[in-house]
């Protein structure tokens, strides 16, 4: 089982770097552009080999929230690849549609106010990531988004859910790849239109997910939200840090928020006293 | 044959007819004395057990009937954070499954039982389980109600349910006991 924890992570590393080879293409001279679409396709992608590492490929149809959860990151994914082809009216559609509908047919329509909180905080941070992205360099966009998926994974292994954090933990370690590979390939690349949908459309359904279906805290989603939502302090006219303090304060600040969102769901679960064992260690 | 000889006669068949009707009849399935335990091997080295507390339904041995549903957050292991995590989306997932249901087809009378074959759902997804139900008694309890009890046990995949997570850790075959009583309505 212990093998099955560890390919839960490897494998999504595994294929975050070939994608991010295959789009990038370091080898050839000049550079290559673009790769745009390796960047998109990895949170998807990595969510899938993270889910298969321990429980094998979902099912399809879907049968649960689990599986609903791992092909609706895929099919951000694939979006977020292809976003860039649309006139802009149809992303905006497009993205509509994935934040809207992914939350409802995550929950199946039985919490119609907590889908519709979901699909805002879904449309925020996107737009909040790339209007960032605009001003930022890509690295300290990435670094974001690799900061609210270490949260969210941590935050959901405080749920009760293994499956839920390991899954998160995949779509984390694609935004962790991408980081390192924006910032030694190709500083030049701009995570603009279509890179953030797996991403946020992924963590925003674990996040549902956390809520509805396991025990994760309405505080911590709640930061995690607001760890979210970040980027956009970086939008503010005023706030034009530069160069490795830029670095630091996007990434730096999405991480304290992800911790918070962490610490507090650690806090509010540990029982004040307890006779019962605590040597449960969830089957390995 | 006399008289007095015909009348002991009728009123035993009529007894022996009687008995037969109040086994024949529905009966509510008493939450309290019924209980589903089930078995799983752990890491291939020994078995763990656990049940669930809470099981509702109706059962109809005459008419052939036998519905029963379980309530999946009664699930217990007798350690609080095992019940949480088998509880969740990792393997019952009963915010969104919160209920475990048998429906039989078809219950035939085979020796001093009920051969029966029916739909079990768990999770979304049904399968047909079949099983010899075997009845253990009958009677009056000391409130005057009408009991009668069953038991059988059979086995099912857990993977056919999409209870499949730790498939190296959990054995995919789960062995489940039921111990039934039954109120007659």
């Amino acid at each position: 089982m212990q093998l099955a924890l560890i390919l839960s992570v490897v494998a999504p590393a595994l294929v975050a770097a070939a994608l991010v080879l295959a789009g990038l293409r370091p080898w050839e001279s000049p550079r290559a552009e673009g790769g745009r679409w390796a960047l998109a396709l990895a949170p998807g992608a990595c969510a899938l080999a993270a889910y298969m590492a321990v429980r094998g490929l979902p099912a399809l149809p879907p049968s649960g929230s689990s599986d609903k959860l791992v092909w609706l990151t895929l099919l951000a994914s694939i979006y977020g690849a292809a976003e860039p082809r649309l006139p802009s009216s149809a992303r905006w559609a497009g993205r509509v549609l994935l934040a809207v509908g992914a939350p409802l047919y995550l929950v199946g329509g039985t919490d119609i106010l907590l889908s519709a909180a979901v699909s805002a905080a879904i449309l925020a941070a996107w737009a909040g990531y790339e209007a960032a992205a605009e001003k930022l360099r890509a690295p300290a966009a990435h670094a974001s988004l690799a900061a609210l998926g270490f949260g969210v994974a941590t935050a959901l292994g405080t749920s009760g859910s293994a499956l839920l954090a390991q899954t998160g933990g995949g779509i984390t370690v694609a935004a962790t790849v991408g980081l390192a590979a924006c910032a030694w390939l190709a500083p030049k690349l701009v995570s603009a239109p279509g890179v953030a949908a797996g991403y946020i459309v992924g963590f925003g359904s674990l996040g549902l997910a956390g809520l509805k279906f396991a025990n994760l805290l309405p505080v911590a989603a709640g930061l995690i939200v607001v760890a979210g939502l970040v980027p956009w302090l970086f939008t503010l006219p005023r706030v034009r840090p530069a160069g490795l303090r830029l670095v630091l304060s996007a990434g730096g600040l999405a991480f304290a928020l992800s911790t918070a969102a962490i610490a507090s769901g650690i806090l509010l679960q540990a029982p004040a006293e307890t006779e019962e064992s605590d040597d449960y260690d969830y089957g390995y | 044959m006399n008289i007095k000889h015909l009348a002991v006669t009728a009123i035993a068949l009529a007894g022996l007819s009687f008995g037969s009707v109040a086994s024949a009849a529905n009966h509510e399935i008493d939450p309290s004395h019924t209980f589903v335990v089930f078995k799983v091997k752990h890491l291939g080295i020994g078995y763990s057990y656990g049940m669930f507390r809470q099981t509702t339904g109706n059962i109809d041995p005459e008419k052939g009937t036998l519905d029963v549903k379980i309530d999946a957050k009664s699930i217990y292991t007798a350690d609080k954070k095992r019940d949480e995590h088998l509880a969740g989306p990792d393997f019952f997932n009963v915010k969104e499954f919160p209920s475990i249901t048998f429906k039989a087809k078809s219950m035939k009378k085979k020796g001093e039982g009920y051969q029966v074959s029916g739909d079990l759902t768990m999770k979304g997804k049904t399968q047909t389980v079949s099983f010899m139900l075997k009845k253990v008694g009958e009677g009056k309890d000391p409130w005057g109600n009408q009991r009668i009890g069953f038991e059988g046990s059979f086995t099912v995949n857990r993977m056919d349910f999409g209870v499949d997570y730790m498939p190296d850790g959990l054995s995919k075959q789960i062995e489940v006991m039921i111990a039934v009583e039954g109120i007659k309505k």
